[in-house]
Order: C-alpha cells, then structure tokens, then sequence
C-alpha cells in the first residue's frame, strides 16, 4: 500500500536560538506560561485554560493561602494592559478570596462608570465593612445602568447608612423615574426585614 | 419536614382578586363553574388570562397545552427576540381566530399590564428570580419553569416576595403531578420500603461538551442581547451562547444538574419529607469544561446527606438515555422510578406503591397546568409550591457548589447557609449587571 506523504518538518531550518549564557539557557529551557499573568490577556472567545488553572487553584487553596492568592490577584488586576474579559474574571476570583486587602484596587474600578458592574462582582459577595463606605461614595458618582446596579447592591448589603443618599435620589427631578421608584424601594428595604 | 397536607394560603387578597376578575368578566363571558359562596354576587367569570415570559423551547409545551384549556386565555406574549415573540403571537393569534395576543419586548410591561392574571416565566434561568419577583409585585400568580433561580439566594427572595403579596407560585417540575411518581412518594413516606438507607438518581449527560465557540459574532436583527444578558456578567453575543444552549453556562443556568436534577432530585426531597429541608452536608467531584463556550459540569457526582443518615447520589448517566431516574434503596430492597417505567427488585412492591393503603396521603395532582390554576382560583398552595421548588432547586444548587470546590461542604437548612465555609457561602448568591437588581 502506498504511505502517506506528509512533508516532514524540518526543525533544524528553524534554528531555535538557545541563549549561550548558562543561566539564560537554563530559563530558556525551563520557561512556561504563569496562568496568574496569562489571564491578564483572557479574551471573550479566546483560550481561557489559564483562566480554569487559576480557578482551580483558588478553590482548592486553604484558608490560610488565601491571602497570598489574593495578592497574584492584585498582581494581576493591577497590569496595566489587562483585557475586559480579564478583568471580570479577576474580579470574579476576588469575590471568592478577597478580604480587605483587596478594597482599594477594586475600589477605583467602582468608581469608574465602564468597569463599576465588574468591581461589583468582587463586592458584592465581600463581607468587609469598607466596602458599604465605597458604595456610598459611588452612589454620588455613578449614573444610570450602573447607579442602578448599585441601589440594589447597596440594598442587599443592607446597608442602613446609605437611607439619607438613596432619600436625595429617590426626590431628585434630574433622575429617571426608573432609578427614583428603585431608591424608594430600596429605602423601604432597608428600613424593613420583611424584603423583598 | 413538611405536612403531606396541602395549606390554604391565607395571605391573599382576596379583593385583588375580585377586582382582577372583574377585568377578565368584562372581556369575555363564560360560565363559571365555581361555587357562588366564594365570590358573592358579583361571581366573576372563570377565565384565567395568562402572559408568557419568554417564548422558547420550554414556553411552546407551555402554549400547547394552556391552548386546550377552555377557561384559560394566553393574552400577551414577551420575548427579547422579536422573531420568537412574534411566531407566538402567531400561533396563539390562528388559535383563536383573532389577532388578540399582545406582543411586547420588555418583561416589565407585562407584569404591568392590567387584566393579565396569571404569568409563565419561562425565560433562561438567570431570569427566573427577577421577573417571577416583577410579576408577584404587580399582584400576579406565576408558574415559574425549573429551576426555580439562579441561585440560593435568589430562591429565597422569591419564596419571600410570593408570601409578602400572597401570589400563587408554582414550579415547573411537573413529575408531582404524574401519578407513577406521586405514589412511589407516598409509598415511601408510609415507610413502604422500611427504613430509607440511600436514593440514588441518574440524569442525562451534558450533551454540550467542550468546542462551543464563544467569539464575538454580531447580533442578529431582531434580538436585544443586552436584554437577554439581563443580570449577567457582560459577554460579547455569540449564538451558540444563546437560545437553548444557554443551560450550559454558568453564568445563565447550571446544566444538567439543575436541568434534570431539579425533576428527580424533587422527587427525592418528596419521598424525604424535605419539602421545608434540605440535606446537612454534600460531596461533589464533578469535572468542567477547562476552555470553551461551556462551563457547567460534563460529569455530575455529587452525593447529599440528610439529618436523618439518609444519603441521595446524583450523578450523570452515560447509556444515551434522555431521561433521568431514581432509584430508593430501603430494608426491603429497591424501588425505581422513571418517567417511562417503574420497577422494584420484587414484583409485590409495584403492587404496594399503586394500592396506595398507607395511611399518610400526599396532596396529589393530575395535571400541573390545572393544578396551578385551580390553586389561583381557591388560593390554596399548588402541588409544587414555590418554597418546594425553592428547596429542590437549592439540593441541585449545593450539589454543584460541592463539585466546583471539589469539596465536601455542611449545609444548614434552616439558616440556608454553610457551616464554617466562608468561600462556599459567597456562592450562594451572585452580583447583577447594572440596572439589574433583586430591590
């Protein structure tokens, strides 16, 4: 029977350049992708293995390794051409592990419109106190869909402080009807436990 | 453990009800076949005006069978996809020979709309728990398609909001009312198999695997992505992300363990007497999809234990089979259940589970549709009340919150919180996209 012709590669052609340093050749030897960095470049339909590893890695880290996987996180969320997509998925992870440690850097995504809804995927599910004051100070700061998702936010975390801003929200002529009815029904949540 | 008795629901006003009523006697005249002494004088007309919130896969059983009720009117359609919202309308519209059916994009409309008694949700899951809640405020009943929510906490808001306004919510898991499921229940609870030492139940496989692709596609004519999306975390369209497949992916449903499960993981909860319970603690070692469209679980194996040292194993079948089943093991052998057959490892058992000679006797139903609708005209709880539906959904809930920790984790059904589980009791809810809110 006739074989197959595949053309075989030929690999000497490509003439990979091994440092000639020995260390440098030893790192180039040893090398492999840090999924912790990689999915600061996750794309929305792009490989998102790295993203799995990380996930992995969160859920089964012990309690006390939390906070050293809270801070790759940060490491992670703080690179400056992290992607949309990555950026969700740091947050997401965060509201996993995240502590204290976390609120500041998430903190500035609340307060800008675009990223406000992913900050809240960490926020949202984070028992720290701090972040009812970061909710509060946003409330004053975002519009629209985002102050929206906020009301509700701040209402489900219950938190009894933010009645007079949500009052000022619920009067305000300048605010869609929409957002006015929201703050009043989150004003009626917080000032009772029978809620919905 | 729930009473086998049905309650009367007493929260209800009953004149809303009226008042509602009036609006369907107005429209249309048909003889009433209630009895006079519940309405007064003024009896309104018998005829349940229904609206239906996503108009898919699921909704057209739905329409089917709502269309062969004489006493029930489908009278508004809503759907983000103009195309699915408008062959509804069609359908329904050459039913009934008239061009009647309302047609909107935007659920909130609907659960405004005067005269509408009665509304089906049966959007994907990540929408369940906002617009059953929308339709309850606007003085609504709801049947609402399994899984009940998204997640735990939605469960709970929703069982809250139905009893602070006194609405009618039924659950779509329609096995409770099927007679072959109901009285291997009731056998059980009799203590017809003795003592109830294990339940093990099979669902169908994921049949969405890994190779899905999730690269951003334009949006087609006719579809409001960003409605659809709703609640959930933003992600470009992709069409295979979307109309049906969205049960398997994470973000919108849970697979197949909510998919099937929410089916025969009830009827264990039933046969447990948990309908207001849950188990104390559950194992799960599921696999996932690590890259791809999909991401809910490719093998499902989650085990539950309840107080009482029972334990209930879900996990994934691979023999092809689109159905699920389950299986009660007891001191007397095993009883199985499915929704084409029922067997036992002897034949005296079958003959035992259909003379029905226990004395507890579970509230029975035989039809869910007709269930559904006269619990809304006596105010009674349905067969599968939205608190059973809550409690079922919340086992699938923990079964696969276990499996993506790979974990064993303690649940206290009375608090609906994990035991010393910080990481576990933040799955329990989920953050919406702005303007999305529970509030």
């Amino acid at each position: 029977m006739p074989q197959a012709t595949e053309p075989v590669p030929n690999l000497q052609a490509a003439k990979p350049k091994a440092p000639a340093d020995y260390k440098d050749r030893e790192a180039w030897f040893t090398a492999s992708p840090d999924p912790w960095k990689e999915v600061a470049r996750l794309q929305f339909g792009g490989d998102r293995t790295f993203a799995t590893t990380v996930h992995r890695m969160i859920v089964h880290a012990e309690r006390d390794q939390w906070p050293v996987v809270e801070k790759r996180l940060l490491q992670t969320l703080g690179d400056p051409e992290i992607s949309e997509a990555g950026r969700q998925f740091v947050c997401r992870m965060l509201g996993l592990v995240g502590t204290e440690v976390c609120v500041p850097a998430v903190a500035k995504l609340l307060m800008n419109e675009p990223t406000a809804d992913v900050a809240r995927l960490t926020f949202d599910v984070l028992p720290v106190a701090s972040v009812d004051e970061h909710y509060r100070a946003a409330l004053g700061r975002l519009k629209g869909a985002p102050r929206a998702g906020l009301i509700g936010s701040i209402a489900r975390r219950g938190d009894a402080r933010a009645v007079d801003a949500l009052a000022v929200i619920a009067v305000d002529a300048n605010e869609t009807a929409a957002i006015r009815a929201l703050a009043e029904r989150a004003i009626k949540k917080l000032n009772s436990t029978s809620t919905p | 453990m729930s009473s086998a008795l049905t309650p009367s629901l007493e929260l209800l006003s009953r004149r809303g009800f009226l008042k509602r009523s009036a609006i369907a006697s107005a429209a249309v005249a048909l003889p009433s076949i209630l009895p006079s002494r519940l309405f007064g004088q003024n009896a309104p007309s018998n005829q349940i005006n229904v609206g239906i919130i996503g108009t898919g896969n699921i909704a057209q059983g739905h329409m089917e069978t709502m269309l062969g009720f004489s006493d029930v009117r489908i009278a508004a359609v809503c759907d983000v996809d103009r195309f699915r919202r408008e062959a509804a309308a069609d359908k329904i519209n050459t039913y009934y020979g008239n061009k009647d059916c309302a047609i909107m994009r935007d659920f909130r409309e609907l659960a405004a709309r005067p005269g509408i008694d009665a509304i089906f949700v049966c959007t994907p899951d990540n929408w369940h728990a906002l617009t059953a809640i929308e339709a309850i405020r606007n003085g609504k009943d709801v049947y609402v398609e399994k899984p009940l929510t998204l997640t735990i906490e939605e469960g709970r808001a929703l069982v809250t909001a139905a009893r602070k306004h006194g609405r009618i919510v039924q659950t779509g898991t329609q096995q409770r009312s099927s007679k072959r499921f109901h009285d291997t229940a009731e056998f059980i609870r009799n203590g017809g198999m003795g003592k109830l030492e294990r339940i093990e139940i099979l669902i169908p496989a994921n049949n969405k695997y890994t190779g899905g692709s999730w690269q951003p596609e334009p949006v087609p004519e006719g579809l409001d992505w960003d409605m659809w999306l709703g609640p959930a975390p933003f992600s470009p369209f992709n069409r295979q992300a979307c109309h049906y497949n969205f049960r398997f992916i994470l973000d919108y449903a849970a697979g197949q363990t909510t998919n099937w499960g929410a089916h025969y993981i009830d009827i264990a909860q039933w046969a447990l007497g948990a309908d207001d319970s849950g188990p104390v603690e559950v194992e799960g070692h599921g696999e996932f999809p690590t890259t791809g469209l999909f991401t809910t679980a490719t093998k499902v194996d989650f085990t539950c234990r309840y107080a009482g040292g029972e334990q209930l194993r879900c996990r994934t079948r691979y023999d092809g089979i689109s159905d699920g089943n389950v299986r009660f093991f007891g001191e007397r052998g095993w009883i199985d259940v499915s929704r084409s057959a029922s067997t036992a490892s002897a034949p005296e058992i079958l003959r035992e589970v259909t003379a029905r000679k226990g004395a507890l006797k579970l509230a029975s139903s035989a039809n869910h549709h007709d269930n559904f609708f006269q619990s809304m005209r006596t105010r009674s709880l349905p067969i599968s009340d939205v608190e059973i539906g809550h409690r079922t959904t919340t086992v699938c809930n923990l079964g696969n919150i276990a499996m993506l920790l790979d974990r064993k984790v303690r649940w206290d059904p009375k608090k609906e919180s994990f035991v010393d589980d910080p990481l576990a009791d933040r799955m329990r809810a989920r953050s919406m996209r702005g303007p999305w809110s529970m509030v």
